[in-house]
């Protein structure tokens, strides 16, 4: 398990990978995020939810209730063309990010 | 599941009632359903799926930071959280006090019995007058012991009257007093019946006492005694049964003790006033007219009575629903 101090900052762009290509609701953003690191990260709900709200906020996602399954109605989220912009820039964030800490990490 | 929800009520209690909050709390549960389901699926036991999805919960302050909630202090009164021990104690409590009352219920109904009994076969040895007054004592006394019984319970019960306003259940506990609850519902069901049987059978020994022995004091006031004693151990029953059931319902806050039905509390109200005033009239009746052999009378017809004003009230209540 990874300390979520140290992931915090790109969990929106986790959140917002999994939108890129269709929409989705919360349980199976999580659920995709366990299994595409093999359980090494779990999102807490309160975490996803967070990040639901400030992204909304943001303008990156948009919500809309799904249809109903099961007797209960999810609501889906949408990434938006802002959303999309601020993917890219993150990706490269990253790509800085991992450049500079990457000269500082040694083989022991 | 019920845990889960209790667990995001718990969670939840102190915030806000907005739509956006409770749309969120819909989502968080939703989702918790969905992880507790596939858990399930994939062979966990209940407690393992449980304890997983509440510990994949994270921290409810993240949540509120990020969208800015104001958990109010003063506007919306903090409920108070209710744990386990004090869960306890309460159930330990209002069993132990519901059973003095029983007890001196039982004392008061028998008291009078004691009394006709006594006079009736002391009277032949020493006059009727002289039987009633030595009689008395007893009678009194038992009383006496029973009000003491009544006064001792209501001020120790009395510590736990802030559960007639709202409270929020420590999350873990709510399915265990369900659970409680439900092993209870069999016992409280055959003290019901036992003592309805009781009050249904009671008028039989002394119809059959009379009628089939001979018509004889003695065996009327034997009779009246059986009788007593029959309605007081179902009275007994009765309030033993009510005070344990009523006592799960009030902790989990339901039926009567509903959040909403909590400033209703009716029958309680005229059973305070009711009951004073049967055990006044009682007294005044067979003192001023020294009827003591039929006075006891009040004391069934005002318990059926009173059984079948409080069955009325909950059907009604029923009906609101």
């Amino acid at each position: 398990m990874i300390s979520s101090d140290v992931i915090r900052g790109y969990n929106d762009t986790m959140i917002l990978f999994l939108l890129l290509h269709d929409d989705s609701y919360g349980y199976e953003i999580s659920k995709n995020i366990r299994e595409m690191t093999d359980g090494k990260y779990i999102m807490k709900e309160t975490t996803l939810y967070s990040a639901f709200s400030r992204l909304e906020k943001n303008g990156y996602i948009s919500s809309y209730s799904g249809d109903e399954t099961n007797g209960k109605r999810r609501t889906y989220y949408k990434l938006t063309n802002e959303g999309l912009v601020y993917y890219k820039e993150k990706c490269l964030e990253w790509q800085i990010t991992k450049e500079v800490v990457d000269k500082f990490i040694k083989e022991m | 599941m019920e845990t889960i929800k209790s667990y995001l009520d718990n969670m939840f209690a102190n915030m806000p009632k907005t739509p956006a909050l409770i749309k969120l709390k819909e989502d968080l549960l939703s989702s918790m359903e969905d992880k507790y389901n596939e858990m399930k699926y994939h062979g966990k036991s209940e407690n393992e799926a449980i304890g997983i999805v509440i510990s994949e919960f994270g921290n409810i302050d993240e949540l509120i930071r990020e969208l800015n909630i104001e958990v109010p202090s003063s506007m919306q009164p903090v409920l108070p959280v209710i744990k386990k021990e004090e869960t306890e104690r309460i159930i330990h409590d209002k069993k132990f006090f519901g059973n003095l009352i029983a007890l001196g219920v039982f004392l008061c109904i028998t008291a009078p019995a004691v009394f006709v009994l006594g006079t009736s076969v002391m009277s032949i040895q020493m006059g009727e007058d002289s039987a009633a007054t030595l009689f008395l004592f007893p009678l009194f006394l038992m009383i006496a012991v029973a009000v003491g019984l009544f006064i001792f319970s209501g001020i120790q019960l009395d510590q736990y009257k802030y559960l007639e306003r709202p409270f929020v259940l420590d999350y873990s506990l709510t399915e265990v007093i369900r659970k409680k609850k439900t092993s209870y519902l069999p016992y409280f069901t055959l003290k019901i019946v036992a003592g309805v049987v009781l009050c249904i059978l009671s008028p039989l020994t002394l119809i059959s006492l009379t009628v089939f022995v001979r018509d004889n004091d003695f065996y009327g006031a034997v009779g009246v005694f059986l009788l007593l004693i029959m309605v007081a151990c179902a009275v007994t029953l009765f309030i033993n049964a009510g005070t344990t059931m009523d006592c799960y319902r009030q902790l989990l806050q339901e039926g009567d003790y509903a959040p909403e039905r909590k400033e209703d509390k009716l029958v309680g109200a005229v059973a305070s006033v009711v009951w004073p005033l049967t055990t006044a009239g009682y007294l005044l009746w067979s003192f001023l007219t020294g009827d003591w052999h039929i006075t006891w009378i009040v004391w069934p017809i005002m318990g059926i009575l009173f059984g079948a004003f409080s069955a009325v009230v909950s059907i009604i209540r029923g009906d609101k629903q």
